[in-house]
């Protein structure tokens, strides 16, 4: 996904409005560019730089004032009350909330001196609560990412065409390097990763995050090797049978400094532990394999070297997390 | 009364004004006023903000500074900017000058409902006050009707 990002035309765009060289790269240069001025914001304050803390800051900074939504009755009350506040840009949030949408941030009309300039509302009803933490830093990336030209347009809620805008894309994977910041998971690289690790890590430092996301980004933020794998029954492009394949892929940086590739939808290797646990033989698996193995009818393969793998059921799929050790 | 102080962001094109009482005022003034005009009593802040009700009052009493964390935990509880609770300092908008551009939809659904042409702006303003959204969905375009049930949204509100 980087890739197409990297080349379309509103991302290079939002990234020569924030005044970065971007070259060829302009997502990094957008994560770089956040990642700095969240660091500027943490040296300015000294404050405690947990995850829950740097969120915390980050959004005062930012000056946005995070409003946690558990209930439909929350969420009714809540806009009655900002409509009455005169923040009509709410009018809609408890509609909103129903069919899907996760956060909403707004520019105060009415604002008194002491209130933060924005209002982040944020669904936690149900299970949007387990993804509040992702939701909350995507909220502050866009708050991050903000030029005098995307306040002064209309933009988001009048693209055109029917498809996630590229912006909220780039925000995802901003969002994703943000809220798993770095230095809180170095101390656990001395370990080799594994899911528990991963949970271990998830439950003490990020406790707010869900266990799908703390998966992406603590691989993400990992000073080592790692590709993640979701395997699914998937068909080739323009046929119809269906093989376990690589649905999703991702290649952490430091893997892809070693010169690993990995490409979505090759198939998952006939001898791989993949197979084991997706056929059920094993909950959970694990084993030494070479990238090499993973090769497409036209012959392409991955490349790496040899990594442990380890896979576990998850639903109808098998997740899992290739590591150097 | 007041004295401007422009410490322009000129990439946001905001400026910071002190006003003439919040200047004179302490940290520990303006977090009392905050939670007073907030409605919230000084053991609530407290308890919500993991702080004895003692170390607040001598804050708000100023006595005592708070760290940053404190302050922090406090400016959370009370949805306070920090600027303000710190220095007095508000952030205003720059006005824009560019002239207002209505969009079609927007103009359809105005004649539809008869709005006056200031009530067609509010209604802009509105939806432009939304600066991100995230969904699971996928974007689309604001239509007539979408602009009609923002109105009537705002509209219900005030039981009109």
């Amino acid at each position: 996904m980087t890739e197409r990002l990297n080349s379309n035309l509103t991302v290079r765009t939002l990234a020569r409005d924030l005044g970065l060289a971007a070259g060829p790269d302009p997502v990094s240069a957008v994560v770089k560019f956040c990642q700095a001025r969240i660091r500027k914001m943490l040296a300015e304050m000294d404050c405690t730089q947990d995850a829950c803390g740097i969120l915390s800051l980050t959004a005062a900074k930012l000056d946005t004032e995070f409003v946690d939504v558990h209930s439909e009755q929350e969420a009714q009350a809540l806009q009655q009350k900002f409509v009455m506040a005169g923040e009509t840009g709410l009018a809609l949030m408890e509609k909103e909330f129903a069919t899907g949408v996760l956060g909403i941030t707004v520019l105060r009309l009415n604002k008194k001196p002491f209130e933060r300039r924005y209002i982040s509302v944020i669904n936690c009803c149900g299970r949007n609560g387990e993804r509040a933490y992702f939701t909350k830093w995507h909220e502050l990336v866009h708050l991050l990412t903000l030029t005098d030209q995307s306040r002064l347009s209309f933009r988001r809620t009048h693209v055109a065409v029917d498809m996630k805008d590229p912006e909220e894309s780039l925000v995802d994977v901003v969002a994703g390097h943000l809220a798993f910041h770095p230095p809180l998971i170095r101390p656990y690289a001395k370990r080799p990763l594994s899911f528990e690790l991963i949970e271990e890590i998830r439950a003490s430092v990020f406790p707010e995050a869900s266990r799908t996301a703390a998966i992406l980004g603590i691989t993400k933020a990992w000073p080592h090797a790692v590709v993640v794998v979701k395997a699914a029954l998937r068909s080739k492009r323009g046929m119809t049978t269906k093989q376990l394949r690589a649905a999703d892929v991702s290649v952490n940086q430091a893997a892809v400094d070693e010169g690993v590739a990995a490409i979505r939808n090759f198939r998952v290797p006939e001898g791989s532990v993949i197979h084991d646990v997706f056929a059920g033989r094993a909950n959970r698996a694990e084993g030494t394999e070479p990238m090499e193995g993973w090769v497409s009818s036209d012959g392409s393969r991955w490349s790496g070297g040899e990594f442990v793998v380890r896979a576990i059921r998850l639903g109808d799929c098998v997740q899992a997390i290739f590591t150097r050790n | 009364m007041g004295q401007s102080v422009s410490r322009g962001n000129s990439q946001f094109g905001v400026r910071f004004r002190l006003t003439g009482v919040e200047s004179m005022a302490s940290v520990g003034d303006r977090i009392r006023e905050t939670r007073e005009h907030k409605g919230i009593n000084q053991d609530r802040l407290a308890e919500k903000a993991n702080i004895s009700k003692g170390f607040l009052s001598d804050i708000e009493n100023g006595k005592r500074n708070p760290s940053s964390d404190n302050l922090l935990r406090i400016a959370n509880v009370l949805g306070a900017s920090l600027d303000y609770l710190m220095k007095g300092e508000t952030q205003e908008e720059h006005q824009t000058t560019r002239p207002v551009q209505i969009p079609p939809e927007l103009s359809t659904a105005a004649q539809q409902l008869n709005l006056s042409f200031s009530q067609t702006i509010a209604l802009l303003d509105a939806h432009r006050s939304v600066i991100a959204r995230r969904s699971a969905r996928k974007t689309k375009n604001f239509e007539v009707e979408d602009w009609i049930a923002l109105h009537n949204a705002i509209r219900g509100v005030f039981g009109e």
